[in-house]
């Protein structure tokens, strides 16, 4: 996995690399080519319309000599009206002093009318040959150069014959009628002609290069002169261009024969490759000059010079790829470090060693930044330890606490030695971990003192007021065996250095166990309910008494009662009569007393228990907001006192 | 053709084959030596007369006992003269110069009728202003002379045109040259010249002459008719091979091109294979005017005078009626007479 991811980033930059790199390649390459290839086919399109037009005009020269000639012999014979005899030596001066021509004959005006010669003078070898055309089986009359001129009254130069009977050689003639003064006769005909071979010889002389061809068409398109002498006289530019199935071959055509310059692109003769084609027309015949390269050999060079291009882009890209991959090691290597120690990091070592940040980029950036969210991590991790042990400890002590303070409560219901006209049993519920509450209870004589204290506050500080508050009552109900007294010191007590501003309540009774009287004194603590044995419930009177701790000088209005046989005092802290339920609703004295009305004939113990359980029940799940403390105590009886106020 | 005992035993195997598939008509058998006959094309070797070439080289005549040799002809051999002169045992003839000949009195005997059509046809420039037939009234038109003519003259007589006829020969270069505004072709050759001069069709209008009634054969298998009287069977199996090497061309056109082209290097003629392709497929036309195929039983019976090699009645009859009218002939022989 982290294997793949590091090659994803490598592989992407490289494989980025490569297509840029490559498509800039590949458009250089392209465009270099199509430059390269206009710069040559400008350069060929130039020589090769040079040429065509340079040989168009060499031809020129020849063509206007042998017209020149003819036009001459016309004007001779029309003026001098020579004989026979004459003729041949004209024609042989003329033939001899022109190397271009290959031959000429005279069609006299006499000659027509039948019986006569038509001398004609022709090479042959090195020499000059005598003939009389219009001996023999010749069918002068049929061809084109006796019939064309006469018929269009006008010199012209014939399509490319075989001469068999007259001068037995390729060639083309030019043919000029002797016409009447009047112009509207033809009265005879002159001929020059130019020996096809001798025309090739001089194309087949140009030095073209890079493969080049020189072709000459007739005016009807026929091959005049080629390299390849099979296409000579056989083919046309148009059969070519039908055996092509090319149309436009046969456009390309047509526009040289009818004189056009041009150059175009041109599939071979019957080759099928490619080439370059200038032509140019040689004035006045009717023909036209073609000089042909084959492209592959000019476009070569180019591509020879492109693959030397593309192979050495090649391998820029290679070595392009191997840098982009390289690179890409070198950035995903520290990522793929860092990932892994993050990893460890987030699997809770944070001693795992994270890599060493290099240089100022980015990734070291990042690396720094994992070093110190480490660090923060192990010191944050430092201190909630250390809280969280210190808030151990404190729960700890709070704990002892607690167990000193319910020691601190008497827990045992009994007493020593035994009394057994007094079933006493008292609880505390705690709301915190140590509370504010307390009770306590003990024998003094033959009096029971009992009481019920609740600090202002909760935790720890009430509880150490609550200490001191039981400790202090103790002693002084012992020493005054008074209620009144016991909380008049209490009061003096505590009020004497109280900064804090604490203060408690407190409910303390003396029963005399003899009589059944009891004398109570209340520092604002809730008047205690009394069940008698008759099942009626009723508040004890209450009795003035200020909040105690605050101030000095207060005293306590001593309260008295009589406790019948089976009656029972029950004391309670405010905890339970304000104990909510989840809608905040107060438990409240009525149903404490109807609870305690329904409990009647119970003991101390079923009765606190019962009560407690009716306070769970009315709470539900409501959090205790206040120490619960109940004290009941039951007198059974067996008084030496009669005096029984409800006797 | 030279004849080559060595091979004599495996083509008479083939020939015995071949007989039997054939029904065996008109064969010979090879035990007996084959016939030597000549026979003398219209003009110089080209695509007109591929049927022949082929037939020879195949071995069609062969297969019928005859060793055949095609002459070479061209504008230097008259085929009536040679026939007469016993140059050669049969010849190609045009029907209108087979009667030309008849009526001069040379016993000529009607073979085989091979083009059954008329392929002549007159072009004119559509930029000298002629569009229709009417506009060549008038006109230079360039027309071959000889026997060639008549046809031409035939069909200005039935429109009632009056052009001015300027005698051509060999080329069409004087009708390329605009020298005339007209000029005769055959559809097969000259047509396809002036177009391989670089002359588009649009440039062209065109007046096939059957067309416009004047539909003559043209060419025909012809012999002496001593010869034909001498040899019966010769002439019979010659136009039975001759037709089944037209036939054997029009289903392998490229290899009978190939056949006609190693015959015109031979004779060292200015001729490309395009041309030839062209004359090729419009002979065929002529030859086979309800085209090639196999013919299967469920067909009707050709009539014999719409099977290739038989001569119309009345074709035969409309030519002579038109020569009659022109003058060119005197007297002619009735359809049977001439075909017997």
């Amino acid at each position: 996995m982290a294997r793949r991811r590091r090659m994803r980033i490598a592989t992407r930059i490289a494989i980025f690399t490569l297509l840029g790199a490559g498509a800039i390649l590949g458009v250089v390459v392209f465009a270099d080519y199509a430059s390269a290839r206009r710069i040559l086919e400008n350069e060929l399109r130039a020589k090769a319309r040079y040429l065509a037009l340079a040989t168009a005009r060499d031809m020129e020269v020849i063509k206007r000599a042998v017209e020149k000639v003819v036009a001459q012999v016309v004007v001779s014979v029309k003026t001098q009206l020579p004989s026979v005899t004459t003729l041949y030596v004209l024609l042989e001066k003329t033939v001899q002093e022109h190397r271009e021509l290959f031959g000429s004959a005279v069609v006299t005006p006499r000659a027509s009318g039948g019986g006569v010669a038509i001398p004609y003078v022709h090479r042959e070898g090195a020499g000059l040959i005598r003939k009389d055309l219009a001996s023999g089986d010749y069918p002068y009359e049929t061809l084109d150069w006796y019939q064309l001129p006469a018929e269009l009254r006008a010199p012209v130069w014939t399509e490319p014959y075989f001469d068999e009977g007259g001068g037995n050689s390729l060639m083309v003639t030019y043919s000029a009628p002797i016409l009447s003064d009047d112009g509207m006769r033809c009265e005879g005909i002159v001929t020059g002609d130019l020996a096809l071979d001798w025309l090739a010889s001089m194309l087949l002389a140009l030095e073209l290069g890079d493969g080049g061809v020189a072709f000459l068409l007739s005016r009807t398109g026929t091959i005049v002169s080629h390299p390849d002498s099979g296409l000579i006289m056989r083919e046309s530019i148009f059969s070519i261009a039908e055996e092509e199935g090319s149309l436009e071959a046969r456009r390309v055509g047509q526009a040289m024969i009818r004189g056009e310059v041009g150059f175009v692109e041109f599939r071979g003769f019957r080759d099928g490759k490619p080439y370059w084609l200038a032509y140019a027309p040689v004035p006045g015949t009717g023909w036209s000059l073609g000089t042909m390269f084959p492209q592959n050999q000019i476009m070569a060079k180019v591509l020879e010079l492109t693959r030397l291009k593309v192979i050495l882009g090649g391998l820029g890209v290679v070595a392009l790829l191997g840098f982009a991959l390289w690179i890409g090691r070198s950035i995903s290597r520290p990522i793929r470090d860092l990932d892994a120690a993050a990893r460890l990091l987030a699997g809770g070592n944070l001693d795992a060693p994270l890599p060493a940040p290099r240089g100022a980029e980015e990734v070291a950036r990042l690396t720094g930044s994992f070093t110190r969210m480490r660090d923060e991590l192990k010191r944050y991790i430092e201190d909630l330890k250390e809280t969280t042990a210190a808030k151990a400890r404190i729960e700890n002590d709070l704990k002892t606490a607690r167990t000193i303070q319910l020691d601190i409560l008497p827990s045992r219901f009994t007493f020593d030695p035994p009394c057994p006209s007094i079933a006493i049993h008292a609880v505390l519920e705690a709301a915190r971990e140590v509370g504010g509450d307390f009770y306590d209870f003990f024998l003094c004589g033959r009096k029971l003192f009992i009481a019920v204290g609740d600090v202002s506050g909760k935790g720890v500080p009430a509880a150490l007021l609550m200490a001191i508050s039981k400790a202090y009552l103790k002693a002084f109900a012992v020493q005054t065996r008074s209620p009144v007294e016991a909380l008049r010191q209490l009061n003096e007590e505590l009020a004497a250095e109280n900064d804090e501003g604490m203060f408690l309540t407190v409910f303390c009774a003396a029963l005399d166990l003899d009589t059944g009287e009891c004398v109570y004194a209340s520092g604002g603590h809730n008047p205690p309910f009394i069940l008698r044995r008759s099942g009626e419930v009723e508040l004890v009177p209450s009795v003035k008494g200020p909040l105690i701790g605050l101030d000095t000088g207060k005293n306590f209005e001593p309260g008295h009662l009589v406790l019948s046989p089976g009656d029972l005092l029950l004391v309670y802290s405010d905890g339970v009569v304000e104990a909510e339920d989840p809608s905040q609703a107060l438990y409240g004295d009525e149903r404490a007393m109807a609870m305690l009305a329904r409990l009647c004939g119970e003991g101390p113990r079923a009765i606190v228990e019962a009560l407690l359980e009716d306070v769970g029940r009315f709470t539900r799940e409501a959090p205790q907001s206040d120490d619960i403390t109940l004290l009941a105590v039951v007198h059974r009886g067996n008084f030496s006192h009669p005096q029984d106020p409800h006797g | 053709m030279t004849f080559d005992p060595a091979r004599r035993g495996i083509r008479g195997v083939l020939g015995i084959l071949l007989t039997l598939l054939c029904g065996g008509s008109g064969t010979r058998g090879e035990d007996t030596p084959r016939e030597r006959v000549t026979l003398l094309p219209l003009w110089l070797p080209q695509a007109q007369f591929t049927g022949y070439y082929i037939a020879t080289e195949k071995g069609f005549y062969a297969r019928r006992g005859l060793e055949v040799e095609v002459l070479r002809g061209g504008p230097e051999h008259d085929v009536v003269k040679e026939l007469e002169k016993g140059e050669a045992d049969f010849a190609v003839v045009w029907l209108a110069q087979a009667l030309f000949a008849l009526d001069r009195g040379v016993a000529l005997s009607h073979v085989a009728q091979v083009f059954s059509t008329s392929n002549l046809e007159i072009v004119a420039w559509r930029k000298k202003g002629v569009t229709s037939l009417r506009d060549l009234d008038g006109r230079r038109v360039s027309i071959w002379g000889d026997s060639l003519r008549p046809p031409f003259e035939a069909f200005f007589r039935s429109q009632s045109l009056k052009p001015v006829i300027i005698p051509q020969h060999a080329t069409v270069n004087l009708f390329l040259l605009g020298g005339v505004d007209a000029c005769s072709v055959m559809e097969y050759n000259e047509y396809n010249s002036i177009y391989l001069a670089g002359v588009d069709e649009s440039e062209l209008v065109r007046f096939p002459l059957r067309s416009h009634g004047v539909d003559f054969p043209e060419d025909g298998l012809y012999c002496l008719r001593r010869t034909r009287e001498a040899r019966p069977h010769v002439a019979k199996a010659l136009a039975e091979a001759s037709l089944e090497g037209w036939k054997y061309a029009a289903e392998h056109l490229e290899e009978a091109l190939d056949s006609v082209m190693q015959r015109t290097r031979e004779a060292n003629l200015p001729i490309n294979r395009a041309h030839m392709r062209w004359m090729l497929r419009v002979v065929l036309r002529s030859v086979f005017p309800d085209g090639v195929r196999p013919p299967t039983s469920s067909d009707p019976k050709p009539g014999p005078e719409r099977a290739p090699g038989a001569l119309s009645r009345r074709a035969y009859d409309e030519t002579v009626r038109r020569l009659l009218e022109l003058g060119a002939l005197k007297t002619a022989p009735t359809y049977e007479e001439f075909t017997r």
